[in-house]
């Protein structure tokens, strides 16, 4: 039996769901966090049942894919069980959802986020409540497992629902809603441009400064690599394994590993303004922005979460309520320098910028200027409609933070520790062996008999070399792979300072990893997916040749170029399509 | 006149919502029913955004959205 979990977008169904079933749902202070069912086998009231968290709706026939996903699957499951997930506060507003949702079926009421109710003014008799519903209504918040299970256990056992129009009365009160102070700072672009500007330099200078905590940490980590275990590598006797150790696995995964302190402060940051509330507030600030260049507010969660990973930014845009506003998003979070694409910037960076973070921050303000240009060059001719309800405004809960934070941390030392090993091991063999697999040179091995064709790729910006290319391709698989590449096959980053730009420029600009494209997939259809990924790598490519171009100086002429086009993108108008038919065939005779 | 022609501060009640079936279900499921009661609580400078409260709710909602709620002083 499947037991399902219904709300509005935000009520902390994600939140009840891991309290109950003690799973892992990805939980935010924003709307749109939950973009799919996720089902959980538990035992409730004695009973073993399918737990389901579905993504948040509004209305039955909400407009936007989530709520479609979630409709679709209530659909699916006429008979299930609800537990119907609702803040305090939105009750009564929530009670026609309630109603159309659970008509026909066991339901119960979890009411959640109470004490901010209660001090805002709210009042509640949970009995009554109980009485004019005719369902189960329970306080989730502040409850044990135990009693909560106990509470949800109530759902198998509650009177099948009949459709009604409800009057709460005397048995509710609604809480104040208006600007608290910090709501009427956080909401003015006086305060909160400034104030999301230095928080974003604080978490770059913390994370890729010099002397800062995070290349602290990150040295402390090469050292353990570089010293002590390859000095232990160094004293095996076998040659194989001691080629494996010291020459393969070690500086490559090393080198990958060197870098998660620094992927560790970017996600803390991430999180503190996910949990904060601050994620809602800059989407009412920046929408004006967004609508400029065919977007809306909504699409910064996607954008801010592309900073953490592309392919969970891209399950995101299921949010979004319009499906053309999907596919543009969609194309541009590959330019939003995901964390795996950090190793990579930071070994290259060191090539043409003295200081790290200077080099760091500039790949990443590149990134989102190309997203928005390449948002600019699809946008259409309507404006994308922008609604979306105001998270609460919360200073992080720490533990929440620290949970989150592990949990992110785990998952990138599981996919070092499988795909990215995988990726190791076989590059260091197929580069340690020839085909007589026999010990030898990488330029005599079997991966340069493979890729020799290959080193054609980056000779126009000086790197005529198969190494390059493959470290280049190895994107493919996971970002990560590029960085431990170079320093597999190279020893770090060989080339000079314009060659090093050119090749941060198409990491950046070049198609997203494979899980990125499958998500991608998912929203879009393969082949959509597949022509954006085939696009991006070309022009990724085409776009490195002009880099290299303007680090040797050719920089003069790009106002020359650039003004024109972003004129033209700028002020273009969408003329309709006039058409005359002849002899009953339409046919087009101008824009 | 429409919720896109308030200024900042104005408490209004809405008479009528004049979006497609889907955006009209999202505004009433937000608290904006014929008969309820809005405050704009902020505009921006170009007057492209509005963040308004309703009893239940607190929301930011485009011109073009706005100007498709009637609403009366």
């Amino acid at each position: 039996m499947k037991v399902l979990l219904v709300g509005n977008p935000n009520a902390g169904k994600s939140t009840l769901f891991n309290a109950l079933g003690g799973g892992h749902a990805k939980v935010g202070n924003w709307h749109g966090v939950t973009v799919g069912a996720l089902e959980q086998e538990m035992t409730l009231g004695g009973r073993r049942v399918t737990l389901v968290d579905l993504p948040g709706m509004y209305a039955e026939q909400g407009m936007s894919m989530e709520e479609k996903a979630a409709r679709s699957y209530l659909a699916a499951h006429p008979a299930s069980p609800v537990i119907f997930v609702c803040e305090c506060g939105a009750l009564a507003r929530c009670l026609p959802l309630f109603f159309a949702v659970a008509a026909g079926r066991r339901a119960v009421i979890a009411l959640t986020k109470a004490k901010r109710f209660f001090r805002s003014g709210g009042r509640m008799d949970l009995r009554l409540l109980e009485k004019r519903l005719g369902v189960p209504v329970f306080v989730a918040e502040g409850l044990k497992k135990r009693a909560l299970l106990a509470q949800a256990a109530r759902v198998l056992s509650a009177p099948v629902v009949l459709r009604r129009e409800v009057s709460l009365g005397e048995a509710y009160r609604p809480a104040r809603v208006g600007l608290s102070r910090a709501d009427a700072l956080f909401t003015d672009a006086r305060f909160a441009f400034p104030l999301f500007f230095l928080l974003l330099a604080a978490a770059f200078f913390v994370t890729f400064a010099p002397h800062c905590l995070g290349d602290i940490m990150k040295g402390g980590v090469e050292a353990l690599f570089s010293e002590v275990l390859a000095a232990r590598a160094a004293g095996i006797r076998s040659p194989v394994v001691r080629s494996l150790l010291a020459e393969g696995l070690l500086p490559s995964l090393g080198g990958v590993l060197s870098f998660l302190p620094q992927i560790a402060l970017l996600f803390f940051f991430l999180i503190l303004m996910e949990e904060s509330g601050f994620l809602s507030r800059l989407a009412y600030l920046t929408d004006g922005f967004f609508a400029a260049v065919g977007l809306n507010g909504r699409a910064v969660f996607s954008l801010v979460m592309g900073f953490g990973c592309t392919a969970a930014a891209i399950l995101t845009t299921r949010g979004l309520d319009d499906r053309r506003v999907q596919r543009r998003t969609v194309a541009c979070l590959p330019y939003v320098a995901c964390s795996a694409k950090l190793p990579v910037y930071l070994t290259l960076s060191a090539s043409f910028f003295r200081n790290a973070f200077l080099g760091a921050a500039l790949l990443y303000a590149l990134g989102i200027l190309m997203a928005l240009a390449v948002a600019l060059f699809t946008k259409g001719r309507e404006e994308p409609p922008f609604l979306l309800e105001m998270a609460p405004l919360q200073l992080p809960r720490p533990l929440f933070v620290c949970k989150t934070l592990l949990f992110q941390i785990k998952q990138f030392i599981i996919k070092v520790g499988t795909v990215i090993l995988a990726f190791f091991l076989l590059s260091w063999m197929l580069s340690a062996f020839d085909w007589s697999f026999r010990l030898c040179a990488a330029e005599e091995s079997m991966l340069a008999a493979i890729c020799g064709g290959l080193k054609w790729l980056f000779a126009p910006v000086g790197m005529a070399d198969w190494r390059i290319a493959y470290a280049a391709l190895s994107g493919l698989v996971a970002k990560e792979n590029v960085a431990g590449a170079l320093a597999l096959l190279c020893g770090g980053f060989p080339y000079g300072a314009a060659s090093a730009f050119a090749f941060a420029v198409f990491v950046l600009a070049c198609s997203p990893c494979v899980s990125a494209i499958a998500a991608a997939a998912r929203e879009l259809g393969w082949r959509r997916a597949l022509l954006n990924a085939a696009l991006q790598t070309a022009s990724a490519l085409l776009l490195s040749y002009v880099a290299y171009f303007v680090w040797r100086g050719g920089w003069v002429l790009l106002p020359v170029v650039l003004a024109p086009a972003a004129a033209f993108l700028l002020l273009r108008k969408h003329h309709a399509r006039v058409h005359r038919p002849r002899r009953g065939d339409p046919q087009k005779l101008h824009r | 006149m429409v919720l896109s022609e308030c200024r900042r501060g104005a408490r209004v009640q809405v008479l009528h919502i004049h979006a497609e079936e889907a955006l009209a279900l999202r505004l009433r499921a937000l608290g904006l029913t014929a008969g309820a009661t809005a405050t704009v609580l902020r505009v921006s400078p170009r007057r492209k955004v509005f963040l308004v409260g309703t009893e239940e709710a607190l929301f930011a909602l485009g011109a073009p959205v706005a100007a498709q709620v009637e609403v009366r002083p």
